[in-house]
C-alpha cells in the first residue's frame, strides 16, 4: 500500500470558495454550458476518503509489520455513486483510536472528531495520520542493527529519520531509479 | 389570543398606529386530486422516500452526506446516512448525471391519480433539491388520460430550486415529470416537493372593499362555531371572468385552501401573524362590477355530511373516543404538518355516554359531544378544530367566602379564581373605541332544566325495514355489487339483515342505519329484496333541574348524549354560571387582530373596566382593521 500526500490545511475559506464555485458552475450549465467540475478542496470526495482508508492501511500495514497487534478494516474503493453511513464514518474514526491507542499518541496530535461533517473534523483525521506517518519513520530510523553498539557507547535516541529496508524491501532499483535522496528519505515508493 | 411581540403591543398604544398588512394565500388546485395522488418513482436511491414528494406535511429534506461530486461541503451541514429509518428525504434518484449533467437513464417521477381528473390546474409547482441547492436544468412534464398521451411541456434553462410551471392540467390520470438535464454534474436528481396547482398571493393592494373575517363561538357549545371570509379582489382585467377562457376563473374550486396572515411594521421589519385557515366556499365576479368577490369557511366545512355510524354502548364510550369517531370519519383534509387537524381535551377522556349519536351532520355532533362535555368548540388559527372547556364563571366567582377575610386586611379585587386579570393586555377604551360600547341586559335566570337519557332495549325483535333495491343497470347487465345505506325509521340493536335475489356479502350495523354490500343472484332476480329484523331500542328522558334565582326564565337544555344525572347537574351549573351573566356588551373599535373569539379583555365603561369573554366579532380592513364584536360580562 501506498502512502498518499494528505491534505491537513482546509479552511473555512476553502469552503466558501467551494460554495461560490459550485453556484458559478450552475448558472454555467442553466446557461447552457459545459464547465469542468473538479473535485474542491472545501468538500469531501471519493478521491479524499480512498485516501483516508488508503493511509491508514498503509499505516496499519507498517505497524502489523513491526509486531504491533493493530486491527483496522479498511475500504478504498469509494466512488462517487457509493453512499457511505454511519458505520462507516464510525469505522474510519474508530480506526485512527485503534492506531492511537495501540502504537502511540503522537504530540500535537489533534483531538478526533465524533464525525466528518466539517473541515476541521477531515483535517484532524488526515492530521492524525500524518502525525503516525512521521512517527513511524522516526522510530524506523532510530532502529539499530545488532553488533553496531556496545555496552557503555554513548549516542543520542533518535538516531535519524529517514528510509528503511523494510519501506524498500518490495521496490525493485527500477523503481527508485531518477528518485532523489531525499524523496527516498521522506516518502518511501511502491 | 395570538402571541405578539412588545413592540407590537406598543404599536397598539399609539394615536396612529404604523402601516398594517393582510396578505392572503388561496390555493389553486384540486383538493380531491391533491389528497388522491400516489407518487411512483423507479431506481431510488436506497434513502429515497419518493411517497413525501406530494405530502402536504411541510418538510425540512435531511441534506445527508454522499459522495456526489461536490455534495459533501465541509460547512457543517451534512448529515451523515444512518444505517436505517432514513428521515425526510423526498424523492432522490438513484442514477447520477454525467459529466455533461445529462442523464444515461432519465429520472421520472410519475403522479398517478385513481380516476380522470377533469378539474382545471393552472399548472405545477416543483421544489426540487432544496437540502443541497440543486434543480433540473432541463425536463419534461406530460399528460396521460387513461394510457392516451395528453399535453406535453418541455421546460429548459430552468435556473431555480422551486420552480413554477405555467401549464393547463386538465382531463388526467397520469402526470409524467422527466429530468432531462440536472445543475451539476455526477450527483442524483432530486424533488423535494410536488405541488399539484399553484398559489395566488393577495396583498393589501389587491383588495377592494371588502375584506372580513368573523369568529363566532358559543362557551356552551349551543350552537356552531363559525369562522368565516369574505374579500373582493380587483376584476378590472376580467381576470375572474366564467366567460375568460384564460382567466383564473376556470382553476377556482370549492375547498380550495385558503391561508390568511395580518401584519404591522413594527420598526423596520413586518410583523406577521396567523389570520385563519379557510376553505374556499364560494366566489362571484358580476359582469356589471369591478372585483370579484369570495367567501370562504373553517374546517366545518367538510363536516357537512351525515354520520350515520351512531352506536348504543350499554357499557360506554368516552367522548373523546366518540369525537374521534367522528372526526375520523369526517374525511377532514390532510395538514401539512401532518398533525391530525383536531386538538380534544383530555377531560373528554373522562366523560362517557352510552347514547348512540342520531343521524345529524358531523359537526352537530362535535357540537353535542362538546356540549355534553361542557366544553366549547372552536377552529383556531392553525385550522385545528379545538374542543375544551372555557373557564366561565359569574360575577359570584369574585364573591370571598364569610370567614376568610377580616376587617382592615387589604387584598386587591377582584380575586377571581380563574383569571388574573392584572395580565389581560387587549383593552377596548376610550382610546380605541369609535363609540361607548352598548350593553343589553338577557333575562333573568330562574332555572336551568337539563334532560338526561336513559335507554332500554325491547325484549322483541320485530321487522324494523323492508325494501327493493335494483340490482340492474340501465342497459339491462347486473352490477357487480351494490352498496346500500338503509336508514331505520327507529333506533334498532341486534339487527340482522336477510337478502333475497341477491347475496348479503357484508353488513356494518349501526343503531340508526346500516350498510349492506349485496351481489346479485342474477338468475333470481333484478331486485334485491332487503329485510332488517331487530330489537327496537326506546328513550326515556328524566330532568335535573338546576336553580339559578327566584323569577326569570327557564333555560332546557336537552343533549341525548347526556345519561346520567350526574352529567346533567355538572352541565346545568355551568350554563347557570355562564347565563347569570345578563351584560350582553358590543363593541366598534379600531380592533388589534390578535383577537380571537372566547378571549377575555377589558372594556372601559362608564363608571370602570369590566372583563369581557368575547363571543363573537367582525374584523374588517381597508387600510386599517377595525372591529364589532360582542361578549358577555363576566365581571
Amino acid at each position: 500500500m501506498r502512502w498518499i500526500v494528505p491534505v491537513v490545511d482546509r479552511t473555512l475559506r476553502d469552503v466558501q470558495d467551494a460554495l461560490t464555485q459550485i453556484e458559478r458552475w450552475r448558472t454555467q450549465v442553466a446557461n447552457g454550458q459545459t464547465p469542468t467540475v473538479t473535485e474542491l478542496k472545501g468538500c469531501l470526495n471519493a478521491t479524499d476518503l480512498n485516501r483516508i482508508e488508503s493511509n491508514t492501511r498503509y499505516i496499519s500495514e507498517y505497524l502489523r509489520a513491526y509486531g504491533y497487534q493493530i486491527n483496522v478494516i479498511t475500504k478504498v474503493d469509494w466512488t462517487d455513486e457509493s453512499l457511505p453511513n454511519a458505520a462507516d464514518v464510525n469505522r474510519i474514526i474508530n480506526n485512527i483510536k485503534e492506531i492511537r491507542n495501540k502504537y502511540y499518541e503522537p504530540a500535537g496530535m489533534p483531538s478526533l472528531p465524533q464525525t466528518m461533517v466539517s473541515f476541521s473534523d477531515i483535517n484532524a483525521i488526515e492530521q492524525s495520520l500524518l502525525l503516525f506517518r512521521e512517527m513511524l519513520l522516526d522510530m524506523a530510523g532510530a532502529f539499530r542493527r545488532s553488533g553496531t553498539f556496545r555496552c557503555g557507547q554513548g549516542m543520542k535516541f533518535p538516531m535519524s529519520t529517514g528510509i528503511t529496508w523494510f519501506a524498500l524491501e518490495d521496490l525493485t532499483w527500477g523503481d527508485i531509479e531518477g528518485e532523489s535522496w531525499e524523496r527516498l528519505m521522506f516518502y518511501d515508493l511502491e | 389570543m395570538q402571541s405578539v411581540s412588545a413592540g407590537w403591543k406598543e404599536n397598539q398604544q399609539k394615536t396612529v398606529v404604523s402601516e398594517s398588512f393582510v396578505e392572503i394565500q388561496l390555493g389553486l388546485t384540486d383538493p380531491e386530486a391533491e389528497e388522491s395522488v400516489v407518487p411512483i418513482a423507479i431506481d431510488v436511491a436506497p434513502f429515497s422516500h419518493p411517497d413525501q414528494v406530494v405530502s402536504r406535511e411541510i418538510r425540512n429534506i435531511t441534506p445527508y452526506a454522499t459522495l456526489e461530486r461536490n455534495l459533501w461541503v465541509l460547512d457543517g451541514s451534512k448529515k451523515i446516512l444512518p444505517t436505517t429509518n432514513f428521515v425526510d428525504t423526498s424523492y432522490v434518484g438513484n442514477v447520477l448525471s454525467n459529466s455533461d449533467c445529462t442523464f444515461t437513464s432519465n429520472p421520472v417521477v410519475e403522479l398517478t391519480f385513481p380516476r380522470v381528473f377533469n378539474s382545471y390546474l393552472p399548472g405545477l409547482i416543483i421544489v426540487w433539491d432544496m437540502a443541497h441547492g440543486d434543480y433540473a436544468v432541463d425536463f419534461k412534464i406530460t399528460l396521460y388520460k387513461e394510457g392516451v398521451k395528453g399535453s406535453e411541456k418541455l421546460v429548459t434553462g430552468n435556473d431555480t430550486i422551486r420552480t413554477v410551471v405555467d401549464m393547463d392540467i386538465v382531463e388526467y390520470d397520469r402526470i409524467v415529470i422527466e429530468i432531462l438535464k440536472w445543475s451539476s454534474p455526477r450527483r442524483r436528481a432530486r424533488i423535494a416537493r410536488i405541488h399539484l396547482g399553484q398559489n395566488i398571493t393577495y396583498g393589501k393592494g389587491d383588495l377592494f372593499g371588502t375584506f372580513t373575517h368573523t369568529q363566532e363561538v358559543d362557551p356552551l357549545s349551543a350552537k356552531l362555531p363559525k369562522m368565516s371570509l369574505k374579500f373582493s379582489v380587483n376584476n378590472v382585467d376580467d381576470s375572474y371572468n366564467p366567460y375568460n377562457q384564460t382567466g383564473i376563473s376556470k382553476y377556482l374550486i370549492e375547498r380550495q385552501e385558503i391561508q390568511v396572515r395580518y401584519g404591522y411594521r413594527i420598526g423596520s421589519d413586518v410583523e406577521w401573524i396567523p389570520g385563519g385557515t379557510f376553505y374556499l366556499s364560494g366566489w362571484d365576479a358580476p359582469q356589471n362590477g369591478l372585483y370579484a368577490n369570495f367567501e370562504a369557511r373553517d374546517i366545518l366545512e367538510f363536516m357537512n355530511g351525515i354520520f350515520m355510524k351512531g352506536v348504543y354502548r350499554p357499557n360506554g364510550i368516552s367522548l373523546k373516543a366518540l369525537a374521534e369517531e367522528v372526526l375520523l370519519d369526517a374525511g377532514l383534509p390532510e395538514r401539512k404538518d401532518g398533525l391530525p387537524p383536531w386538538k380534544l381535551h383530555e377531560s373528554l377522556d373522562d366523560i362517557y355516554t352510552v347514547a348512540p349519536l342520531p343521524l345529524v351532520r358531523h359537526s352537530e355532533c362535535l357540537q353535542m359531544i362538546a356540549n355534553a362535555a361542557g366544553c366549547a368548540m372552536y377552529v383556531d388559527r392553525e385550522g385545528f378544530l379545538n374542543i375544551e372547556p372555557i373557564g366561565v364563571f359569574s360575577s359570584e366567582a369574585y364573591f370571598r367566602i364569610s370567614g376568610t377575610f377580616h376587617a382592615g386586611q387589604s387584598f386587591v379585587l377582584p380575586k377571581s379564581p380563574d383569571t388574573n386579570w392584572v395580565w389581560v393586555d387587549y383593552r377596548v377604551d376610550d382610546f380605541n373605541s369609535y363609540k361607548r360600547p352598548e350593553v343589553a341586559l338577557t333575562k333573568p335566570l330562574k332555572q336551568v332544566d337539563v334532560s338526561y337519557y336513559s335507554f332500554v332495549v325491547d325484549a322483541e325483535v320485530k321487522e324494523i325495514y323492508k325494501g327493493l333495491f335494483r340490482l340492474i343497470r340501465e342497459d339491462g347487465s347486473f352490477e357487480p355489487s351494490i352498496t346500500v345505506q338503509i336508514t331505520y325509521p327507529n333506533p334498532a340493536v341486534e339487527t340482522v339483515a336477510t337478502v333475497s335475489g341477491g347475496t348479503l356479502v357484508n353488513a356494518r350495523y349501526y343503531t340508526n342505519s346500516c350498510e349492506l354490500e349485496i351481489t346479485p343472484d342474477i338468475t333470481l332476480s333484478n331486485y334485491a329484496e332487503v329485510t332488517i329484523v331487530g330489537k327496537e331500542l326506546k328513550t326515556s328522558e328524566a330532568i335535573v333541574t338546576v336553580l339559578a334565582g327566584e323569577q326569570g326564565e327557564t333555560q332546557s337544555v336537552k343533549n341525548k348524549l347526556i345519561t346520567s344525572q350526574s352529567r346533567a347537574t355538572a352541565v346545568g351549573n355551568l350554563v347557570k354560571e355562564y347565563l347569570k351573566n345578563r351584560r350582553i356588551v358590543s363593541l366598534d373599535w379600531r380592533a388589534d387582530p390578535r383577537l380571537d373569539a372566547l378571549d377575555r379583555i377589558l372594556v372601559r365603561n362608564k363608571f370602570g373596566v369590566s372583563p369581557l369573554l368575547v363571543t363573537e366579532f367582525t374584523i374588517s380592513y381597508n387600510g386599517a382593521f377595525k372591529g364589532k364584536g360582542r361578549g358577555r360580562d363576566v365581571g
